[in-house]
């Protein structure tokens, strides 16, 4: 049995609460300021993103390593009628998720603080208010509230996509919207059906009788394998959507295209974490058998993931399309390394998240950076920036490499992990992964090569300018953490490994026994 | 029955009485002094719901059943009853502005709408099949009267002609299906009738089955159920819009507490019968809802058939609660109470922008850029759209989801697929409002008529609010849904 350290022994004060609504309680104060006072808007978007962030530290500071148990645990009866409770907590898997999304929280206001000049009070509002839902998917541990998290922050997405995006942004934004409800809807089928089993359980087996959404509770029972099976699709389309996986993938090149920069770098460096971690805590340790019995349906859709994404982003004239498509390579190597189901792949998973919402983030930001510019993404319009914007191009190589895996950088660390796990599970896959990765480096060096190398040829782009001071404070912390996993991952494989231990052991025992 | 018993029994329904007599006073002082101005009858009437409201009061937390056993003061009647009068009150509301736009005063729309309130009330009270027939009839007349209230619009007689000839006729099937379960039973009060269907093991009786079949259909027609709906968009798109608004809630909320009465009490037990009925008219009902309404253009039209759907969704409770009552019931009633919020709260939005002539507001494309022009418009009208479409933190959600948890627990998941499925769908209708009011440019004639709308923008607040409440901390109103459970049965 999975147990959990209150809050009480860990710091001492309701930290998860706080890091969790400080943003929407920002956002409410924000809707009291006169719209046309942008500046304030924005400082004061900073001041409560910032805030979170520094505070979201403490969860570092109290973190007791060398344990599963879930950390900072807080339980207040909420919605008692019906068993579900207002149950947070973090553990190794989840406790880096947090604090990149806290620290993309920052950075996001800052990138669109010349970008965005119009309705600049509802886009703040909107990220805090994404902020809040996202920061409560990861930490909640009661169904019924991961849900409601999960959700929640569709419209803000919705709307950022809708509002501030470019030219194809209404159809975008809708598909967005609708490819993700026709995944998590059905959701609800599967969360209902393994909340009843808990029930029939408890009865069967003479546990306390009772109705319960508390996700500690649920990995105690086994659910039999007629019920699992097809509630494991249900929540597997439900994740895979968000992945995005093959072929449900669609929806992602479009609404990156058509997103605003604060949008792709928000879709690509933390929503699409979601569906990955949800597996995690989800669909694995719940529905152990279904996942060894379909696992392989997952590991096949991730390796056409994979081949097919490099093999379309080689063609993308579009840079932004062209990091999308990488970026649906990349969550597929996750998801591989997730359902190997074994320890090396599931940490690897767990790394690579981390990692590709850093590198990926930033390589949106970047592309965005030069938008703001040029108000051109297309790869021929420019070639030789190296010579007119060396800081620029010193960056985006930078993240680049970490986006390749190359190693001394972060994404080394994740794939070389996947890789391993991959391999003790069919040579095919980790044969696939590695042309994968070729794939990736081979597109993103041409990538680099016909838009920083050479001689400029564009006029245009002798009058760019180089990165500015903001610019620059914004890719510094995500470069420190590309070189600091990079180089010296322990202290992020320390606290990722004893989870992924306790639910390796979870799912290859039975609930019952593992520890 | 003594004439002390039958004064005694009066206290039990003051109420009604006070709701009657106010509309009586209403018409006096309307009659008496023609060039009143509206709005003193309108303040008059809502002082009258008030003070209903304030005399339900004491009545919660007691039970009893006056009348011959034919009135029911219990948890579900007080329920109901605040909300009709809650519901009534704000189509009061919404009335006064709307009625300034087009212009058009008469002192008998609150007499109507007070009568209408009475007969939902009644049919809330009612456990006696005659009861709940009286009321539904109370509340029908005024409502084609209501219907037809703009003289001037040849769609709003339309509307009120179809109305009146539908609704006659579901009243005559309806009237013949109670006269058959009479005619079996030879009771009227619904425990009776539950009791003597056990006892006398008339389960599977021709003559009973065919009277439950005229239920069905008769109340069918009542809450618009497919294929029983026609009538319904019409009568929401002629309507003057708080009316439509009426409609589409308080006038649901008689039928829908009937079908609760009648079929998870009175003919429970014939459950195994009419439950397979029941859920091909749930899944029809929320089904072409659906798509119909993804095809209009006409905010109104939408949401008739939006509601259609709604009533769809509230139908496959009832069919849960053949095989559980608990989860049926309470999920039914929860959804309920949601539904009636946002959908009464979208129609108060639609008259908040509504403009000279009273048509202004009704089309999508008059929600343009609604978001730069009025942002708290616009963020209470996505807050109800929401939970229309069943997106957390929004009591939609709550309801939703319990439905289908449901539908689940009665091992109907086919049910609950195809109400999932309808949810996906209507995303398609509810997205699009959302869609033209925060991305698009406002059209230069959007302009929003602040003068004498301070109470609409305040009570539109209010409802958002709850309708997020409900999301975050619906505990409460699971509870409420709950007691009346118990009481119900």
């Amino acid at each position: 049995m999975l147990g959990s350290i209150s809050y009480k022994e860990s710091i001492g004060f309701p930290l998860l609460s706080i890091v969790v609504f400080l943003p929407a309680i920002g956002a409410l104060f924000l809707m009291l300021i006169n719209s046309k006072r942008q500046t304030l808007l924005r400082c004061a978007a900073l001041a409560v993103a910032g805030v979170d962030f520094v505070i979201s530290l403490f969860l570092l500071v109290g973190f007791r390593q060398n344990t599963a148990k879930m950390q900072f645990v807080e339980k207040f009866a909420w919605f008692k009628a019906i068993g579900s409770s207002y149950h947070l907590g973090v553990d190794g898997i989840s406790l880096f998720l947090v604090i990149l999304t806290t620290l993309m929280g920052v950075l996001v206001v800052l990138a669109c603080w010349r970008d965005i000049t119009s309705q600049v009070k509802e886009l703040m509002i909107c990220l805090l208010l994404l902020q809040t839902g996202m920061l409560g998917t990861f930490v909640a541990l009661d169904l019924l509230l991961f849900y409601v998290f999960w959700e929640a922050m569709l419209p803000p997405m919705y709307l950022i996509i809708g509002i501030w995006g470019s030219s194809r942004r209404i159809y975008s934004t809708l598909k967005f919207f609708i490819f993700t409800i026709v995944g998590s809807f059905p959701m609800v089928l599967g969360i209902m059906a393994i909340y009843f089993n808990y029930h029939n359980y408890a009865i069967a087996y003479n546990i306390h009788p009772e109705y319960t959404f508390d996700l500690l509770k649920l990995y105690q029972v086994n659910i039999p394998m007629g019920i699992q099976a097809w509630v494991f699709w249900t929540l597997f389309v439900g994740f895979a959507v968000k992945v995005p996986m093959f072929p449900i993938h669609t929806w992602l090149p479009d609404a990156h295209t058509d997103a605003p920069t604060v949008g792709s770098v928000i879709l690509a460096g933390i929503l699409l974490k979601m569906g990955t971690y949800g597996f995690i805590r989800f669909s694995l340790p719940l529905l152990p058998d279904a996942c060894r019995e379909y696992g392989h349906i997952a590991l096949i859709l991730s390796a056409i993931a994979i081949i097919y994404a490099s093999w379309v982003a080689f063609n993308q004239e579009d840079m932004k399309k062209l990091i999308a498509y990488s970026s649906i390579g990349h969550m597929g190597y996750i998801t591989m390394g997730i359902f190997v189901l074994n320890q090396q792949g599931i940490s690897g998973g767990v790394i690579q998240m981390l990692n590709h919402g850093v590198s990926t983030g930033a390589l949106f930001l970047m592309i965005g950076m030069i938008y703001e510019r040029r108000h051109t993404r297309l790869i021929t319009e420019y070639g030789g920036l190296f010579k007119q914007i060396p800081w620029y191009t010193t960056f985006f190589v930078i993240v680049m490499l970490s986006s390749m895996g190359a190693p001394g950088f972060n994404g080394f660390v994740g794939e070389l992990l996947i890789l391993m796990g991959t391999f003790k599970v069919s040579m095919t896959f980790g044969i696939v992964c590695i042309l994968g990765i070729l794939g990736c480096s081979a597109y993103l060096l041409w990538l680099f090569q016909r838009a920083m190398l050479g001689e400029i040829t564009n006029p245009a782009n002798h009058k760019l300018k180089d990165l500015n001071f903001r610019e620059v404070m914004i890719l510094v912390p995500l470069v420190i953490m590309i070189f600091w996993v990079g180089l010296y991952p322990k202290p992020f494989l320390d606290v990722i490994d004893p989870s992924v231990e306790n639910l390796v052991a979870m799912m290859r025992s039975g609930p019952s026994s593992a520890k | 029955m003594t004439a002390q018993q039958l004064w005694l029994d009066t206290l039990y329904i003051l109420p009604e009485i006070i709701v009657t007599a106010v509309a009586l006073l209403v018409f006096t002082w309307d009659f008496l002094r023609p060039k009143e101005q509206p709005v003193m009858l309108a303040a008059v009437s809502l002082l009258g719901l008030l003070i209903a409201m304030m005399f339900t009061v004491p009545q919660w937390g007691q039970e009893f059943i006056v009348f011959s056993k034919s009135i029911a003061v219990d948890y579900f009647s007080i329920c109901l009853k605040f909300l009709t009068l809650s519901v009534t009150a704000f189509v009061i509301v919404i009335s006064i502005p709307y009625f300034k736009k087009v212009d058009m005063w008469r002192g008998e729309y609150f007499v109507l709408l007070l009568f209408a309130c009475v007969g939902i009330l009644l049919v809330g009270d009612g456990i006696s099949l005659v009861t709940i027939y009286l009321g539904l009839e109370l509340l029908a007349i005024p409502a084609y009267v209501l219907t037809a209230f703009m003289v001037h619009d040849e769609r709003s007689s339309e509307a009120a002609m179809k109305y009146f000839l539908m609704g006659s006729l579901a009243s005559a099937i309806m009237v013949y299906g109670i006269s058959l379960v009479y005619g079996i039973t030879g009771q009227l009060n619904i425990y009776a009738i539950q009791d003597y269907i056990v006892k006398a093991g008339v389960k599977s009786d021709p003559a009973l089955l065919v009277g439950v079949i005229l239920l069905i259909a008769g109340f069918g027609f009542k809450i618009g159920a497919v294929p029983f709906h026609m009538w319904l968009p019409d009568v929401y798109e002629g309507a003057p819009t708080p009316i439509t608004a009426y409609i589409a809630t308080a006038a649901k909320i008689a039928p829908m507490a009937a079908v609760l009465r009648v079929f998870v009490v009175a003919v429970h037990p014939l459950s195994g019968h009419w439950m397979p009925v029941m859920a091909i008219l749930s899944a029809l009902t929320m089904s072409l809802g659906n798509f119909l309404a993804l095809k209009q253009e006409n905010i109104k039209r939408m949401l008739a058939y939006s509601g259609i759907t709604h009533i769809g969704y509230a139908l496959m409770g009832i069919v849960a609660a053949g095989v559980s009552r608990e989860m049926g019931v309470v999920s039914v009633v929860f959804y309920f109470i949601v539904y009636l919020i946002s959908n009464v709260g979208a129609f108060g939005v639609i008259i908040y922008i509504c403009k000279e002539g009273g048509r202004w507001g009704d089309n999508y494309n008059d929600f343009k850029g609604l978001a730069k022009v009025s942002p708290l418009a616009a963020m209470v009208m996505s807050i109800f759209v929401m939970s229309m479409l069943g997106v957390p933190p929004t009591g939609g959600f709550m309801g939703k989801i319990w439905l289908f948890a449901a539908a689940i627990k009665t091992n109907m998941i086919w049910l609950a697929v195809v109400g999932v499925i309808n949810a996906i769908i209507s995303a398609y209708y509810y997205l699009r409002v959302m869609v033209m009011m925060y991305m698009h440019e406002p059209s230069p004639e959007l302009m929003i008529e602040k003068e004498g709308a301070g109470l609409l923008a305040f009570m539109l607040f209010v409802m958002a609010a709850i309708t997020v409440y409900m999301g975050i901390n619906p505990g409460v109103f699971y509870d409420l849904a709950y007691k009346s459970l118990t009481t119900l049965l």
